[in-house]
């Protein structure tokens, strides 16, 4: 097969050295106009003097160390720092000269037809370059500041301002605030000072006069307020002295709190790999562009063929390759794909010249020809999965994860996956590429079902798509209807994306995933985040945070408690359905780690998903021998229960914590963290409720606040009323009962086919992932009820996985086709093995123990 | 108790069809799911104003 490709490829030869000479070109001319770039870059380490301060002024706090860093990070990146660096370094004037030539030669052609750019607009151009040429990382009581320029003295001098502004900081901030309540204090002391001299002159002059006119003087009144007076300045100059003595002891201080590790030096070479290397990645990403062009040739003339695209088009085993020339005609191919291949190469060449000697970026090109090959040529569910594996392992950077303490591995990939990159998040573009592919592929192999490589055949019941449409065409009509009505299109977008996400990813999980195929990939990638994530927290808690001497109130992410809950309820549920030693040590393993996971993440709400998940499963799974043994032993042990619950009620004891915690959820202690927790909820509940009573019906649409009719501290959490905790009432206020009934409707459908399929489904694994899916939507809208559980991608994800289940096994069972059962009154409790029963039926077997 | 009153919603978005899913016909079973949820969504408005602001 090897010797049969590399003869295909060679037919191409001539066009594979043409797009190597192509890209050697553009790589080497791109290479040598490229302005350099240079990088100085400094480290400040900053500490507290504490004993200086305690020294001085012993009578207040001093400060901590790491306190306040990142509000210093914040003041470095800040608009006032970057035009104050603009204009320290003068680079208004010094800008323009410094530019490539081609550059220069724009602007002044601009600046002929438009004519002078007014000194503003260059300024704010400046600030803004500024500020993506600037990198401000503050690690513990490390600051580290780089600055990248096109030439290296600006580079400097622009490192040089901010360094200089650091270490004046504390002058310029915080001692300028001291002195002024200084001076005001010291002001005061005057005034108070001066009535009290005007009253002594007064006294004086009475006493005088009444001695004068020999009677006793009347100025008892006066001296009391004299004495006020005095007690009031005594402690007005202890106030002043103590705020002068702090002003002065961080002026003094100043130098010993910031120690400059690295100063802000010249750059002596350019960024980026010496020229031999730089040359030697451009010949590299030439071979690599003449390689893709022959595969992407051969590929798109037909001549070659993989093994695997052979047996799924043929529908037969190929058991060997016959080698020759004659094996294929050569067919004649289009000319744009030559032109084609002749920017790829060109692209190539560029990528090259403009890497500076980065071979990944050299070759990145060439990488993503490869990629997109890949995500055409193979099934939808393995980029799905990807997606889902990077969704429940690496940090979202909005959810706040380690309180802000710590970085881990992940953060890189959690900013690009979590936060906009252009317009949109990079799992919300990866989503929408996605789509497109699988509708470009639908389009492209319709008709031709040998070339599928998705699932074929009916995905799921009609009527479930079309809900998922009703969804997403509500949330659009939902978003028209905000910004008709004076909504910020720049909030609702932030309120609607997950929403709309939505009904996208489960169209794509429809199409792409068959069970119960891959419920164990699915699974898999359930249980490696589940891993990743209680190590990450476990390692943040012992190995950062308990050293810094903090004592954090989570550690990874609020929406991190759907990955821990779903992998005990997996535990739990193929126990059930497979009792064997394999399953039993499959739960150990991820109890352990969810258990961890769940105690270090600190979200009370997890018990009672994993309560109410397992408590719904119970409920439907049918009557067997261990639920009788079960429901028998929990009616017995409800006495006991009732008095540990009773006895535990107000306890403290580590016997009781089980007790406290269910407290702490359903009526926490006054005075508690909970109970101010809940406090603060319910007043957004109730100031959501009160908006939403203006209309009822329709809502007001995306991009509005709700008001604050009772003042509460949350506000400012859920960006000024933009976002509610409580994301059902926060939907019904936004959408109204008939917006938000649009939006959810599907999962109705998602639960009843769960419902129905979980009667004729006997597989285990089946069975295991119906529950898991019924298991998803329950905690995803108890997650929704209690902590923005609708604004979360990893939902969207779960839930989307849990769509699929339902309406992919619904079309594998025939659960909508008609069949002659026999009708079923009111079993909620029914049996797969056995003859369904009623409620009452196994009431009966169960009071008189017989079956 | 208010907090059960809201809570009740998002419950019947999986109780109703769950109980719907005994139907013997699939398709009574689905159009009664739907049927179920959207008068419970209605019925919720009604509850909301007046039966929730008198729980206190």
């Amino acid at each position: 097969m090897l010797r049969l490709t590399l003869l295909t490829l060679s037919r191409y030869r001539w066009s594979a050295l043409a797009a190597a000479v192509c890209a050697l070109l553009v790589g080497f001319s791109v290479a040598q106009v490229r302005p350099e770039r240079w990088v100085a870059w400094a480290e400040i380490y900053v500490h507290e003097p504490a004993a200086i301060h305690r020294l001085a002024n012993p009578f207040t706090t001093a400060p901590r160390d790491g306190e306040g860093m990142k509000e210093l990070e914040a003041w470095l990146t800040s608009r006032e720092r970057l035009v104050a660096m603009v204009k320290d370094t003068a680079l208004v004037d010094r800008w323009g000269p410094g530019r490539p030539r081609p550059l220069q030669l724009v602007a002044a052609l601009r600046e002929r037809v438009r004519g002078e750019v007014p000194e503003v607009d260059v300024l704010d151009a400046l600030v803004e370059l500024v500020e993506h040429r600037l990198d401000v990382t503050v690690e513990r009581q490390r600051v580290t500041i780089n600055v990248e320029w096109s030439d290296p003295a600006v580079a400097q001098a622009l490192l040089d301002s901010q360094v200089k502004a650091l270490l004046r900081e504390r002058e310029t901030r915080e001692v300028r605030a001291l002195e002024d309540a200084a001076a005001a204090l010291d002001e005061q002391v005057s005034g108070v000072q001066a009535e009290m001299v005007n009253r002594i002159n007064e006294i004086d002059g009475r006493v005088l006069r009444a001695r004068a006119e020999g009677r006793r003087p009347a100025v008892d009144a006066e001296r009391e307020q004299l004495l006020r007076d005095q007690e009031r300045l005594g402690q007005l100059l202890v106030r002043a002295d103590e705020k002068h003595i702090s002003a002065d002891v961080l002026k003094r201080s100043n130098t010993l709190r910031f120690v400059v590790v690295r100063p802000a030096l010249r750059p002596l070479q350019p960024d980026g790999a010496g020229k031999n290397v730089r040359a030697l990645v451009v010949v590299l990403s030439a071979l690599a562009a003449a390689l893709t062009t022959a595969f992407g040739l051969a590929l798109v003339s037909g001549t070659l063929f993989s093994r695997a695209t052979t047996q799924r088009v043929l529908q037969l085993e190929v058991l060997g390759a016959l080698p020759g020339q004659s094996v294929v005609e050569q067919p004649r191919v289009r000319w744009w794909v030559w032109l084609l291949a002749l920017g790829f190469a060109a692209l190539s060449g560029l990528a090259a010249g403009m890497s500076r000697g980065n071979l990944v970026q050299a070759l990145a090109p060439t990488l993503a020809a490869v990629g997109l090959w890949q995500l055409w040529t193979r099934p939808l569910k393995w980029p799905l999965l990807g997606l889902m594996l990077l969704a429940v392992t690496i940090d979202d950077p909005t959810d706040r994860p380690y309180v802000g303490l710590w970085h881990s591995p992940t953060w890189a990939l959690g900013k690009f996956f979590y936060t906009n990159v252009a317009w949109f998040t990079g799992f919300e573009l990866s989503i929408m590429g996605l789509a497109a592919l699988m509708f470009l592929r639908r389009v492209v192999t319709s008709g031709l079902s040998g070339l599928a490589v998705d699932p074929t055949g009916a995905s799921s019941p009609r009527l479930l798509r079309r809900l998922l449409l009703l969804s997403g065409a509500t949330v659009l009509w939902l978003v028209v209807l905000g910004v008709a009505r004076g909504g910020v299109f720049r909030e609702a977008l932030w309120q609607f994306r997950s929403l709309l996400m939505m009904p996208l990813v489960a169209m794509l999980a429809l199409h792409a995933f068959e069970f119960p195929r891959d419920f164990k990939p699915l699974a898999v990638v359930l249980g490696i985040g589940t891993v990743v994530k209680a190590l990450l927290g476990t390692w943040f808690i012992y190995g950062v945070a308990y050293p810094m001497g903090e004592i954090p109130p989570h550690t990874t992410g609020h929406n991190d408690t759907m990955i821990f809950v779903m992998a005990t309820v997996l535990a739990f549920t193929r126990v059930w359905e497979k009792p064997s030693w394999r399953s039993v040590g499959i739960a150990l393993f991820l109890v352990a780690f969810a258990a961890m996971g769940m105690r270090l993440n600190d979200r009370r709400i997890a018990y009672v998903d994993i309560a109410i998940a397992l408590g719904f499963f119970f409920l439907i799974s049918p009557m067997n021998r261990v639920k009788r043994v079960a429901i028998r032993l929990g009616v017995a042990m409800l006495p006991v229960l009732l008095l540990y619950v009773a006895v535990g009620w107000n306890s403290h004891s580590g016997v009781f914590k089980p007790v406290a915690k269910v407290r702490s959820i359903i009526a926490p202690t006054e005075d508690s963290e909970e109970e101010s927790s809940n406090v603060e909820r319910d007043i957004e509940n109730y100031n959501i409720t009160k908006s939403w009573e203006r209309n009822m019906f329709f809502g007001q649409g995306f991009g509005h606040a709700f008001t604050e009719f009772t003042p509460s501290n949350d506000f400012a959490q859920s960006r000024f009323g933009h976002i509610g905790h409580n994301s059902v009432l926060w939907l019904l206020w936004i959408g109204g009962i008939v917006g938000y009934t649009g939006v959810m409707l599907y999962l109705a459908v998602v639960v009843f086919l769960i419902g129905r399929t979980f009667q004729k489904a006997t597989a285990w694994n089946e069975r295991v992932a119906l529950a898991m899916a019924l298991s998803v939507i329950l905690t995803h809208l108890m997650q929704a009820f209690g902590d923005m559980g609708m604004l979360s991608i990893q939902f969207v994800f779960f839930v989307s996985t849990a769509t699929a289940v339902a309406g992919r096994l619904a079309v594998r069972h025939k659960i909508m086709a008609i069949s002659p059962t026999e009708p079923m009154t009111q079993p909620i409790l029914y049996s797969v093995t056995e003859q369904p029963r009623t409620i009452t039926q196994q009431l009966q077997v169960f009071i008189n123990g017989k079956d | 108790m208010t907090k059960l009153a809201l809570l009740s919603i998002a419950l019947a978005t999986v109780i109703l069809p769950l109980v719907a899913a005994t139907d013997s016909n699939p398709w009574r079973g689905v159009k009664k799911a739907l049927v179920w949820v959207l008068a419970f969504n209605l019925f919720f408005v009604f509850f909301l104003r007046v039966v929730v602001p008198r729980l206190g």
